[in-house]
């Protein structure tokens, strides 16, 4: 689904926003902007903020306070170009359905609330599974998934929505490595057409590899850019406290010497 | 002394004291609406009666209330129906710590059993008006005994309270005379009627047994409703103290007209024409004339 | 008493749906089975079992005010169970925001005390036997034609509900948070289950009773989830096994004069041990591959 009018410059723009849990703020003013055709990695310690940061800029936080426009617009006006992939353990995967239910799910938005799916979703549905290489295992039931499955399942949802802005929490957390190349390889695809692409990641290692943006969170933001400008040790240690070490070589290796703040 | 032991043994009864409850202790009390009134005809303005079931209450499954149990402590006299109507009564006399001297009225009475168990008595004597007319003399005696000085006026009260009662026991024949013979078929929701079917010639068709502790099943519903059918049955009643609901179910089931309420297990309302005990077996007759016909 | 049909006769007479009253009670029966076990898959796949149980409970004080205050109107007695069950469902909500204490004390401390209030307005009320009996435990002659209709009524409710709201629901019972994001008025809809389940707890009451209500609505579901892998197929299997094990149990009640409320229960336990074999066996073939 193409925009027809003009493509938005910015796929977010955040200014000053506070949220965070009764009783517990976590984001103490955050400001960033991110472009479309960027894959951003959120990158920070536990208890950044990281997936708050995504729930805050849904609207799924009460007690927000400050703005956010998505797609030069706020939330309600651009829904459905917005998808969401949570963690995936927020998720219920005993729920009957078998992968093919799931992705189809991917389509809700697109249609009125009592509307059955159609053969146009049916079969928009069945080349995203094909994509992430799905395909044979559309009639298995969610339960008996891999972990890398049920994310591949995740993302085809997300894809079948083919919306413009993704938010993923965590994808790749607890996935094989073939679903990992797999998910990267789409998540790249959007970014090649057009799309933003927002990651909330947790490997330092693969970070540089795979986003060509970077938001370094810490309860604030510390530095939001293009990769090269952002991911620097001086940054990097700001933003985990000081506890990150770093080996120079023939490639460029980090490692975590104490995650806890 | 006796009462104060009896009132600090109560104390935790005192948590909740509904409507209609008794105030203080009295010295005679009744437990069923007719007993009540038996022992008020013939006590007449010398003794004042407490009765501790009100209108419409079912004395099978009636359930006591502290301010029962108040009445029965300080009570000299009880005065029950017995035959097993009042299942609680043994055990709140005895929680109560009544040193009240019990008299069952109906006992001594020739009885029948309860077609289910042999060993329980039919308690429900007082629907024939002849059979409970000989409960008379014992409630004269057992008050004569209680008040030596009221002898002579609880002697002249009894002796007129069955001249009425042989009046209304005639007056009961004339008017069922009026049903012929083949319709004189009482269908009702428990085993009350017996007495009367005996006395004054119907045939008794009871859902339930004669306790509505039991509940009526399939089966009894089943058959009350091929008898009905059977017999042409014109007319069904329901019970001033039973849930109707099985009754109705019967007379949809027949297409048989529901009429009543029939005073079963108690008396209507003081103020109403069935308050008393020969207001109830008039208006109970009426019924079933008016129905049966 | 002469003339009592002997059992075959009685079993063939039920069969044969003789008498007007088995008509009625075996049609109400299959009716609340149905959308008990239409509406007990939301509340398994949500994890609302207790919270069910707990409902069931809660509707009693509020049905006994109803009937005191309007007689055998079934709107008084809906409207009074409405209020205590959206009571009870406020203050589980409220408590571990309140305080310290999770949902599931919550659940326990508000069910129990709402029955509590409902056993003793039905203690001085002076019901006799059969009142309390109907009330907490069903009984299958107490069915009639109007709760015949109730019943209908309300099965057409259910299914009507499950049609229209039926994407909206799985996605917020699958993807609470993503459902969310996405706008779904995951509150609205919530309101509409409980008052939904509280009308079915409602008219399920004289059949099956109070004590027992939660047992229908969640071991057809829970049969269902063992034997079919999607929700479509769920949604029909468990109103089958509801209606079926409803008249099942009803042809028990009738034939032993067992409560009817706990011969429906046992017969739908059967299924669910049934169901569970069967699933046990499949998986052990799956192994040995």
């Amino acid at each position: 689904m193409t925009d027809a009018t003009v493509a938005p410059v910015e796929a977010m723009r955040v200014v000053d926003l506070r949220a965070g849990y009764p009783g517990h703020l976590v984001l103490d003013g955050v400001n960033f902007s991110l472009p479309m055709g960027t894959m951003t990695g959120v990158i920070g310690p536990n208890g950044a903020g990281k997936s708050t940061l995504l729930k805050a800029v849904l609207g799924l936080l009460e007690g927000a306070t400050g703005q956010v426009s998505l797609l030069g617009g706020s939330l309600r006006e651009c829904r459905k170009q917005v998808a969401y992939v949570p963690q995936r353990s927020s998720v219920d995967w005993d729920f009957p359905a078998s992968v093919f239910d799931v992705v189809l799910m991917g389509r809700y938005a697109h249609a009125p609330w009592w509307a059955r799916p159609g053969r146009a979703d049916r079969a928009v549905a069945r080349e995203v599974l094909e994509r992430v290489g799905l395909a044979e295992l559309a009639e298995r039931r969610i339960s008996d998934l891999s972990g890398g499955q049920q994310q591949r399942t995740f993302l085809a949802r997300a894809l079948a929505q083919e919306a413009a802005l993704y938010l993923l929490d965590e994808p790749l957390a607890g996935v094989d490595a073939a679903s990992e190349s797999v998910i990267m390889r789409e998540l790249d695809e959007l970014r090649e057409q057009g799309g933003a692409v927002v990651v909330v990641h947790h490997d330092l290692n693969t970070a540089p590899r795979y986003f060509n943006h970077v938001l370094l969170l810490n309860r604030r933001v510390v530095a939001c850019g293009p990769v090269s400008e952002v991911f620097v040790p001086d940054l990097l240690a700001t933003t985990y406290g000081g506890n990150v070490l770093m080996f120079a070589g023939g490639k460029p290796v980090l490692g975590l010497r104490d995650s806890r703040d | 002394m006796r009462s104060l032991l009896a009132l600090l043994f109560l104390t935790p009864l005192f948590a909740c004291q509904s409507g209609g409850g008794a105030k203080g202790p009295f010295k005679v009390v009744g437990t069923t609406t007719m007993v009540v009134d038996m022992v008020r005809q013939v006590a007449g303005h010398r003794v004042s009666v407490q009765g501790l079931l009100a209108p419409g209450g079912d004395p099978h499954v009636y359930r006591p209330l502290p301010a029962d149990a108040q009445a029965v402590a300080g009570a000299q006299l009880i005065f029950s129906n017995g035959l097993h109507l009042e299942p609680w009564l043994p055990d709140l006399i005895r929680q109560s710590g009544s040193q009240g001297r019990l008299v069952a009225v109906a006992e001594g009475l020739k009885t029948r059993v309860s077609p289910q168990d042999k060993s329980v008595p039919d308690p429900h004597v007082w629907f024939d008006v002849r059979r409970w007319k000989q409960a008379v003399g014992r409630v004269e005696r057992a008050l004569s005994e209680f008040d030596p000085a009221g002898q002579t006026t609880f002697s002249a009260n009894a002796r007129l309270y069955e001249r009425q009662l042989t009046v209304l026991d005639d007056w009961v024949q004339a008017q069922v005379g009026r049903i012929p013979k083949a319709r004189r078929k009482l269908v009702t929701s428990h085993d009350a009627f017996a007495y009367f079917g005996e006395a004054y010639g119907f045939e008794v068709v009871p859902l339930q047994g004669i306790s509505t502790e039991s509940e009526a099943s399939t089966r009894d519903m089943a058959r009350v409703v091929e008898i009905v059918r059977g017999a042409s049955v014109p007319m069904v009643f329901v019970e001033t103290s039973v849930n109707s609901r099985l009754i109705e179910q019967v007379a949809r089931e027949t297409g048989v007209r529901v009429g009543g309420p029939l005073y079963s297990d108690s008396l209507g309302v003081l103020e109403s024409s069935a308050g008393t005990y020969t207001g109830m077996v008039r208006d109970n007759v009426a019924l079933m004339v008016e129905g049966l016909q | 008493m002469a003339d009592d049909p002997a059992w075959w006769a009685l079993t063939s007479d039920v069969l044969t749906l003789r008498y007007d009253f088995m008509r009625h009670s075996l049609i109400g029966t299959m009716l609340v089975g149905a959308a008990c076990g239409l509406l007990g898959c939301f509340i398994i796949l949500r994890r609302l079992a207790l919270f069910g149980d707990a409902l069931g409970h809660a509707v009693l004080p509020g049905v006994m005010l109803g009937y005191l205050w309007g007689g055998k109107a079934f709107f008084a007695i809906f409207a009074g169970a409405v209020v205590t069950g959206l009571m009870a469902a406020a203050l589980v909500g409220w408590i571990p925001r309140a305080s310290r204490h999770r949902s599931d004390t919550a659940i326990g401390i508000v069910f129990t005390g709402f029955f509590g209030a409902g056993v003793a307005l039905l203690s001085c009320y002076q019901m006799g036997t059969s009142g309390v009996t109907t009330f907490l435990f069903g009984r299958a002659l107490a069915i009639g034609p109007s709760e015949v209709v109730h019943a209908a009524w309300m099965l057409a409710g259910v299914v009507l509900f499950l049609t229209l709201a039926y994407r909206p629901m799985v996605w917020m019972t699958f993807d609470p948070v993503g459902a969310v994001a996405q706008g779904v008025p995951v509150g609205a809809l919530t309101g509409i289950l409980m008052v939904a389940l509280t009308g079915t707890v409602v008219v399920s009451l004289p059949i099956v009773g109070a004590v027992l209500v939660v047992a229908l609505l969640v071991i057809p579901g829970a049969t269902a989830y063992l034997l079919v892998d999607r929700l479509a197929p769920m949604f029909l299997i468990a109103a089958i096994v509801g209606a079926v094990s409803s008249l099942g149990g009803l042809l028990l009640s009738h034939m032993f004069a067992w409560a009817s409320g706990a011969a429906m229960v046992l017969a739908a336990a059967f299924c669910f041990v049934m169901a569970l074999m069967w699933n046990l066996s499949r998986r052990k073939y799956a192994c040995l591959g």
